[in-house]
């Protein structure tokens, strides 16, 4: 799998590469048990900081994505994604309310927005399941 | 003294050396001498006429020394084959010296040129990009592949100890380009076996080339990452597969000096398909890598001002990267990271251990009382440094592992 990273983007770079890992484990394209790259080098293909990559890794570990072993390094999750449970379901309401706000404040109508989230939802899916989008 | 083996001896460095300097720049067409440009004005008629005068720079330099060498070595100022040699040897060192100061002149004026042109705002300064899994899959040909040239050190060794007690007291240790024997050493098992040891330190360090091969940085083109991570994996696999041919092709032939010193003590003639084989190899390699080096250069990589850390266009110092090994800006390989202090071990332990070698030169092990098999000597400094070696090998090996790791 492939990272971009923008660097002057707005977005900090180790949310990117957050992102970016997780959605790879989400569409597969990251299989479970597959191993990451040692912060070192990651850090070094990219040319960013050391931290950088350890804070996207510890934010990777810490929702369950990714499991840290001492001796094999990071390895994708192997046993078992985390479950969508009720703690995460509120953590996800809380994330989308501040976005779900500055919709409303723009005057876009609840269809518009759900488009837009069922879009994004479907095309994971689809590259999940190897569809065409 | 044949005078066509002088020639050739002295010739054929000194030509690697000025073809090397000469196509420096059209190795690295990414970053000519040593400067980053944009992708779409690496031909720009500027860097085109730089390039063409640099080279014809570098042969007029070539020409003059050559030229005064060969005045030198005609009208008898210095006499004597080993004198002369030395002289071939002086002039490939004043080349290179010479070729150093024109590249440094023609880096400033890249400098100046990419600023006038005002190159640094049209580079790529925002996009990164690498592949995951690159470093993972095999892209170097894998430690299993030094096995050979571990057997034939083995057997080397072998034989020499075999042969131990049927040796002369004195064996030759030393010999000149003619291939007579100019220095002799006691027999220890130290002078026996002191080729073997440097062929083990070789393989070494040629594992460890390798190593770094496979875990150097690998920036990826953002807008074409799977092409350029397949130009840059078989541009690394190919370099990986000349350094394991190269290095056992040396092998053989320090085993081959080595049986010609123990059990022939002569060396008439052989002197120079011994020592010119490896560099002809190397020649013909280069060649190779040079042209995939070329096809590579169509990708693009992140530049973030990056020219402020390669000093004089070739020492990279940037205390802010992690990263140790990286690609040299300006011919082909990689060289280090001279801001961390890791890099300084890398690049100076194996001269260090190299210059050790001779300590081993005294008679390190002794028979047990027994009368059966041998024991080390503790009381011999030579003895320390192979209880060093040993243990330098197996730290190597762990840091190896460690860097894989978190």
């Amino acid at each position: 799998m492939f990272v971009r990273i923008d660097l002057e983007s707005d977005v900090p770079i180790y949310t990117q590469l957050t992102n970016q890992i997780m959605e790879g484990i989400a569409t597969g394209e990251l299989q479970p048990g597959e191993a990451l790259p040692s912060v070192r080098s990651l850090a070094a293909d990219l040319g960013i900081n050391l931290h950088t990559v350890n804070k996207a890794y510890t934010i990777l570990k810490d929702s369950g994505f990714i499991q840290i072993h001492r001796q094999k390094g990071a390895v994708v999750q192997s046993g078992g994604m985390p479950p969508a449970d009720d703690a995460y379901k509120e953590r996800l309401a809380e994330a989308l309310r501040p976005m779900a706000a500055e919709s409303l404040g723009r005057g876009m109508s609840l269809e518009d927005w759900l488009t837009i989230c069922r879009a994004s939802f479907e095309q994971l899916k689809a590259k999940r399941e190897g569809r065409p989008i | 003294m044949n005078n066509m083996t002088q020639w050739i001896i002295n010739l054929v460095p000194f030509l690697l050396v000025a073809v090397a300097l000469i196509s420096t720049p059209y190795a690295s067409l990414r970053t000519p001498f040593g400067v980053s440009v944009p992708a779409d004005e690496r031909h720009h008629p500027a860097i085109r006429a730089l390039r063409k005068s640099y080279a014809l720079m570098i042969s007029a330099a070539a020409v003059v020394a050559a030229l005064i060498v060969a005045l030198l070595g005609s009208t008898g100022v210095v006499e004597g084959t080993n004198k002369q040699s030395l002289l071939g040897v002086g002039a490939t060192l004043l080349l290179m010296l010479v070729g150093f100061a024109i590249f440094v002149w023609y880096h400033r004026r890249m400098l100046t040129l990419k600023e006038q042109e005002g190159w640094q705002k049209r580079m790529n300064n925002r996009y990164a990009a690498a592949q995951l899994s690159f470093h993972n899959s095999p892209v170097t040909y894998g430690i299993v592949w030094f096995i050979p040239h571990l057997v034939v050190i083995a057997a080397c060794a072998f034989i020499a100890v075999l042969s131990y007690d049927s040796l002369p007291d004195v064996i030759p240790t030393h010999f000149d380009w003619d291939g007579t024997v100019t220095d002799w050493s006691e027999k220890t098992w130290g002078s026996v076996l002191s080729l073997n040891i440097i062929q083990l330190i070789m393989t070494v360090i040629m594992v460890f080339v390798n190593w770094t091969i496979r875990w150097s940085r690998a920036s990826l083109d953002p807008n074409k990452p799977e092409q350029s991570a397949q130009a840059e994996r078989k541009y690394r696999r190919s370099t990986s597969l000349f350094i394991l041919v190269f290095s056992f092709l040396l092998i053989l032939m320090m085993g081959w000096v080595q049986a010609i010193s123990l059990y022939e003590r002569r060396m008439e003639g052989s002197m120079v398909i011994v020592s010119m084989l490896p560099l002809i190899v190397a020649g013909v390699w280069m060649v190779w890598l040079f042209r995939m080096n070329r096809e590579r250069s169509q990708f693009d990589r992140i530049s973030r001002d990056q020219d402020r850390h390669w000093k004089l266009g070739t020492l990279y110092w940037n205390p802010e990267d992690p990263a140790i090994f990286v690609e040299k800006r300006s011919g082909i390989g990689w060289t280090i990271n001279f801001a961390r202090p890791s890099a300084w071990l890398v690049l100076f332990g194996p001269i260090i251990l190299i210059a050790l070698v001779p300590l081993i030169d005294s008679n390190i092990m002794v028979r047990k009382s027994t009368g059966l098999g041998w024991r080390f000597d503790y009381t011999q400094v030579g003895t320390w440094v192979v209880l060093a070696l040993i243990v330098i090998l197996v730290a190597g090996v762990l840091l190896m592992r460690r860097f894989r790791g978190r």
